[in-house]
């Protein structure tokens, strides 16, 4: 499986901020399109997203990018093992994996 | 009938203009507080200038600061929708404080107007006060009020003043006033503003002005924020204000079902206090986790674990407040017609 790593503040932006792409340039909703889904698209593939660095991820941000790759229709399945977070705060990895779970039962 | 000696004719004419002086004063009173001013070189008023005396002080804080500062806001908006043509002299003479929080919003509130009636012309004097003179050029109320200030910005509390202004949620365009001050601040609190700052903008791009303002100006106006730093006795201030409908004028269509519990436990109408608080509250709750919420609990976040940090959100007629770990809300009399967020930080010297 390729390994893929992808360093929001470097990659993306150092301030990411908002939920959709009307909100901004640096928004959840560009993140997820532009990053996450073109990679999650391929089976073989397993991204590693470094969270440190970035300021500010709010929540909305959070919730957009990760939560909403549940409503893009992964499911848990395809995104476990394929998605992995990296953070020096663990309470950043613990939220977003929320937004997903929260999300996940939702779409039950 | 008795004839008047000149003495007596003297007298009587004295108390007469002494009576007509008076009703004079009286009318003056009576009448709003934008007046005609006069002209430098003669004393005769300006038939298309009117003036508007400024507050004292600039504050949302302390009550009586606040309704002096809110009747001005009033008159400022009056003069834009009903004397449009006429020229417009803001007095800055007698104003001696400028605080942070009531700054930005009279910044704010300037700018919308301008854009609302860009014929109106708006001229501005200085203060008398050297402080309070050099602020009003920091944060370019003179380059809006086509004013030459011939001075420079050179006092320690004035020169770390930034202003900023957008409508997209877009942290590049805040970001210089606060990396200023990066070296003082631990990592937790610079990331905690950052994320403050990013969940009220949002917030102000999907809420704050879902609705037409109240302040009888029958005008959408930009949906825009502005934020205001200020490094000062050791903290870092920053604000973020928008003049949108208020949190209290967006929950019950954000919120419908935290509104309806408001309702029936405060009456028909909640107060704006208990609207702010509850808002928090229920972000807050529905993490799971005190310390960490969603939206408004995001943004009280950032200082909820600084000893010395403070967060204080401003909305319509409500206040609330979190001051090393405790909360209290409230209500004013007057309403700012809009949402003021601030958070107050300890920064580190050197």
């Amino acid at each position: 499986m390729n390994t893929v790593k992808i360093d929001i503040a470097s990659q993306f932006a150092r301030y990411p901020a908002g939920r959709y792409k009307t909100d901004g340039p640096y928004s959840g909703e560009v993140f997820r399109e532009s990053f996450l889904i073109p990679q999650l698209k391929n089976p073989d593939t397993c991204i590693v997203v470094q969270l440190d660095g970035a300021r500010g991820l709010a929540s909305s941000f959070l919730e957009e990018a990760f939560g909403g790759l549940i409503r893009a229709g992964f499911n848990t399945q395809q995104l476990h093992g394929r998605l992995v977070l990296e953070s020096k705060d663990a309470s950043l990895i613990h939220e977003i994996e929320e937004y997903i779970g929260e999300q996940a039962e939702s779409h039950h | 009938m008795k004839r008047l000696n000149k003495k007596q004719k003297e007298k009587l004419l004295r108390r007469q203009r002494a009576i007509i002086r008076s009703r004079m004063r009286v009318r003056r009173k009576g009448q709003s507080r934008t007046v005609f001013a006069k002209r430098r070189t003669g004393g005769t008023p300006h038939p298309d200038q009117l003036r508007l005396i400024a507050p004292p002080v600039f504050d949302i804080e302390d009550k009586k600061n606040r309704r002096r500062l809110t009747r001005f806001l009033k008159d400022l908006r009056g003069h834009f929708n009903r004397h449009a043509a006429k020229r417009l002299l803001i007095d800055f003479q007698r104003t001696q404080r400028f605080v942070a929080a009531g700054t930005l919003l009279f910044y704010a509130e300037l700018c919308r107007l301008v854009e609302y009636s860009p014929a109106t012309q708006v001229r501005c004097n200085e203060p008398q006060n050297e402080r309070a003179k050099q602020v009003l050029q920091q944060i370019g109320v003179y380059g809006i009020c086509h004013h030459p200030f011939h001075g420079r910005t050179t006092h320690r509390d004035v020169v770390h003043w930034r202003v900023a202004r957008g409508h997209l949620v877009d942290a590049s365009q805040y970001a210089k006033t606060i990396e200023a001050h990066e070296g003082g601040l631990a990592e937790p609190l610079v990331n905690g503003i950052y994320r403050g700052l990013a969940e009220a903008m949002t917030n102000v791009c999907h809420h704050a002005y879902i609705d037409r303002r109240d302040d009888g100006l029958d005008h959408d106006g930009p949906r825009d924020w502005w934020v205001f730093s200020q490094a000062k006795d050791g903290y870092l201030y920053v604000a973020l204000c928008d003049l949108g409908v208020g949190i209290p004028g967006t929950l019950p269509s954000t919120n419908p079902t935290l509104y309806g519990k408001l309702k029936a436990l405060f009456g028909i109408t909640p107060q704006d206090g208990d609207c702010i608080a509850a808002a928090i509250e229920d972000s807050r709750s529905r993490t799971g986790r005190p310390e960490r919420g969603k939206g408004l609990g995001d943004i009280i976040r950032a200082v909820a674990g600084a000893p010395r940090g403070r967060a204080m959100v401003f909305s319509n007629r409500g206040w609330y407040t979190l001051n090393g770990g405790n909360e209290s809300s409230g209500n004013y009399r007057d309403s700012i017609l809009g949402t003021l967020i601030a958070w107050s930080v300890p920064v580190q010297s050197g």
